[in-house]
């Protein structure tokens, strides 16, 4: 008995770990940019959908096998990565904050358009090359796909922080999110920056996008997952990368912890507010998140 | 100081207000030689239905079935001479966007009455408007008991409500299937959809006298229910309900799978759909399916013409009709009958009260053998409900069925 009840947890912890990842990806999608531009992404949602619904097009439409069809998307993504930056954004350099949002809002919609216009609001069936048999993992079942998205993470996290310490991009991003000024004066190419954290963010999207879709089935509606990015970063601290993909991840978990244990207690519903609920908790404790920057304006 | 306008000007101005005011008041001039929305040549009919919305898939195919039904009546002379004129609005399964549309087609199309407005609590929005505005809902396109009990004037209702599926789930397990003191566990959304099975499933686990039913819920819009199948197995359930759409009710399935859990699985009306089967794979071997419609494949006249008129109206669109055509398809074209006979039997001097009268006499209608048998009275505007229990056959995509209809009775 005891030993079931050990398993049902550890099971909830690893069904919270894949979603977890998930989450993690969106919110690295967000911090890239945040990051970097300061700008607060709402469309990064739209951008996991639509990038799936590319892969999905690609495999269905003409026929492209799986792994080439995930690099075409990757590259895509990254085109319209930049694009958004150059087209979009660039123009609204010097424009008030709340206008830039109301900007990404836009994107969001016309991502979500588009999709439903050529492909309809279905819910399809995704193509992947994963098998359906589960794995046993010490006792605890995982598809292939949910290891392989788990995986993926966790080399993206690596990656990431491989690319912020030691690459000369990575640093040049830093030197901007810390102070775009002084970056300039020191002789980055801010704008290159700029460009390169949307690219990044997007085909960051883009991946998460097929997992998500590969996992969960691919539909418009998938797009509200971008929800989740909030309490993520905040939880995380809305600065860091590591933060905020940590962040996704404690809030998949928590979500699932509270489904299982507390949904007979108070309804469904607790699955979905508890991420927001230790969000509060959190920020009473530490303001600016787990791994946030306390940042301290001398007037 | 203001120039005085001279007479000329004052001419033309009331020219135009006169002409403004006699054009506004035009459809009046014509509307008071009869009801609205009635001419005498045609009978204008509003469809709110989800296009392009969560649950599109069934509401095109609902709009569709309407509009090629009356397609085909009004090619055989209509009713009573007069051609039905079907105006379909969208609502995105949205309640707010539902009572736009309606507003509009009362007041801009000026509809005689709204016919199977998609979804149960966008219809439940409309109740209001649609008791202020004493325009029939002729027949609703929901089954929740919330839509006609208690019984409203101008709303009727067609098929097996979700409290009568329940019950009757559970008369089959109990009857049919001779279980033995089983624990029965719901899958649900969190919604009056999902409330009214839990009622009737507790309704019938206190008649038997069976545990009280463990229920799961789930959020529209949620990612992913692994913790809610988590909970239904620790409890250890002989069976499973599943009042799930698509994609939620596949997806527990497949989740229930991978955990090497396998109680039996039995699904309601809203997982009758083949695609259910497609996308489950073997994860929806052995699943039970309850199903209030007939289904495309079975040899009943009715179906037949039906497939007939749908390849005439939209080519390939619904082909092959065993694979593409739907329960919700089904249900549009039974509420196309309802209406039909309805309007005929309320006679060439048509009204809306008329029509509210005329489907009160409706005794033990056989909508062409699509479901069973409607009944309205002066005191019920909805019909008991008629089930029966299919199983799934994934291999040659069809669902069998296993009994024949059964009425329910609470």
């Amino acid at each position: 008995m005891e030993n079931e009840s050990l398993r049902i947890l550890f099971q909830l912890i690893l069904s919270g770990f894949i979603v977890g990842s998930l989450y993690a990806l969106i919110a690295l999608g967000f911090v890239l940019i945040y990051k970097a531009t300061d700008i607060i992404n709402f469309a990064l949602g739209e951008l996991m959908m639509f990038g799936a619904y590319i892969c999905y097009g690609l495999i269905t439409e003409f026929k492209v096998p799986f792994l080439p069809a995930f690099l075409l998307t990757l590259v895509f993504s990254a085109i319209l990565g930049i694009l958004i930056e150059m087209l979009v954004l660039r123009p609204m350099v010097g424009e008030p904050i709340f206008s830039v949002i109301m900007i990404t809002i836009g994107l969001a919609t016309l991502f979500r358009s588009i999709v439903g216009l050529i492909w309809g609001h279905d819910v399809y069936h995704f193509p992947t090359p994963f098998s359906e048999t589960p794995i046993d993992l010490f006792g605890l079942s995982i598809f292939p796909i949910e290891l392989t998205t788990s995986v993926t993470v966790l080399g993206l996290v690596i990656l990431f922080f491989l690319f912020f310490r030691y690459s000369h991009m990575g640093i040049a991003m830093r030197a901007t999110a810390f102070n775009q000024k002084y970056a300039l004066l020191m002789g980055i190419n801010v704008r290159k920056v700029f460009s390169i954290a949307w690219l990044l963010s997007t085909v960051v999207a883009s991946i998460g996008g097929i997992f998500l879709a590969g996992m969960f089935f691919i539909h418009t509606n998938m797009s509200f997952i971008g929800l989740k990015v909030f309490p993520a970063v905040v939880l995380g601290g809305i600065d860091s990368i590591a933060g905020a993909m940590l962040g996704g991840l404690i809030i998949g978990i928590v979500e699932n912890l509270a489904g299982g244990y507390l949904s007979q207690l108070f309804g469904s519903g607790i699955k979905e507010l508890s991420a927001f609920f230790i969000l509060v908790i959190v920020l009473m404790i530490k303001p600016y998140g787990l791994f946030g920057k306390k940042e301290v304006i001398r007037v | 100081m203001r120039k005085k306008m001279n007479r000329r000007t004052f001419l033309k101005y009331s020219a135009a207000a006169s002409a403004t005011a006699a054009i506004s008041g035009f459809p009046t001039i014509l509307r008071s030689q009869g009801e609205i929305g009635v001419t005498s040549d045609s009978i204008k009919i509003g469809v709110i239905s989800d296009l392009t919305g969560p649950t599109a898939i069934a509401g095109i195919g609902m709009a569709d079935a309407i509009r090629g039904y009356f397609n085909d009546l009004n090619e055989k002379g209509g009713i009573h001479g007069r051609k039905v004129v079907v105006i379909v609005e969208d609502s995105k399964y949205s309640p707010t966007l539902t009572v736009a549309a309606a507003k509009k087609l009362i007041s801009k199309d000026e509809v005689f009455a709204l016919v199977s407005p998609w979804g149960t609590e966008p219809t439940e929005a409309l109740l209001p408007l649609v008791a202020e505005q004493k325009i029939p809902i002729a027949p609703a396109c929901s089954l929740a008991t919330s839509i006609y009990e208690p019984m409203k004037k101008y709303v009727f209702a067609v098929g097996t409500d979700y409290v009568d599926q329940s019950l009757f789930i559970v008369e089959y397990i109990m009857k049919d299937l001779k279980a033995q003191k089983p624990k029965i566990a719901l899958f649900c959304q969190d919604d009056d959809w999902g409330r009214d099975h839990l009622k009737g499933l507790n309704l019938a686990a206190k008649k038997y006298n069976l545990d009280p039913v463990v229920m799961e819920s789930y959020k529209y819009d949620a990612v992913e229910f692994k913790s809610q199948v988590i909970n239904l197995m620790k409890v250890k359930p002989d069976f499973v309900i599943l009042a799930a759409g698509l994609r939620s009710g596949v997806l527990f399935l497949k989740e229930a799978q991978k955990l090497k859990w396998n109680p039996t699985f039995i699904g309601t009306n809203t997982l009758g759909f083949l695609k259910t089967l497609e996308m489950a794979g073997d994860a929806g071997e052995g699943l039970l399916v309850l199903n209030i419609f007939a289904m495309p494949d079975e040899d009943i006249p009715g179906v037949k013409r039906m497939i007939e008129v749908t390849k005439k109206n939209f080519g390939d669109k619904w082909m092959p009709a065993n694979e593409k055509i739907h329960p919700y398809y089904i249900y549009g074209w039974i509420n196309a009958i309802v209406f039909a006979e309805g309007a005929k039997r309320a006679g060439k001097n048509l009204t809306r009260e008329g029509l509210i009268n005329a489907l009160e006499t409706l005794r033990n209608f056989d909508p062409e053998g699509l479901m069973g048998p409607i009944t309205y009275t002066s005191a019920s505007h909805g019909s008991p409900g008629y089930v029966r229990m299919t199983k799934s056959d994934v291999a040659n995509k069809r669902f069998i069925p296993l009994t024949g209809w059964k009425s329910v009775s609470r």
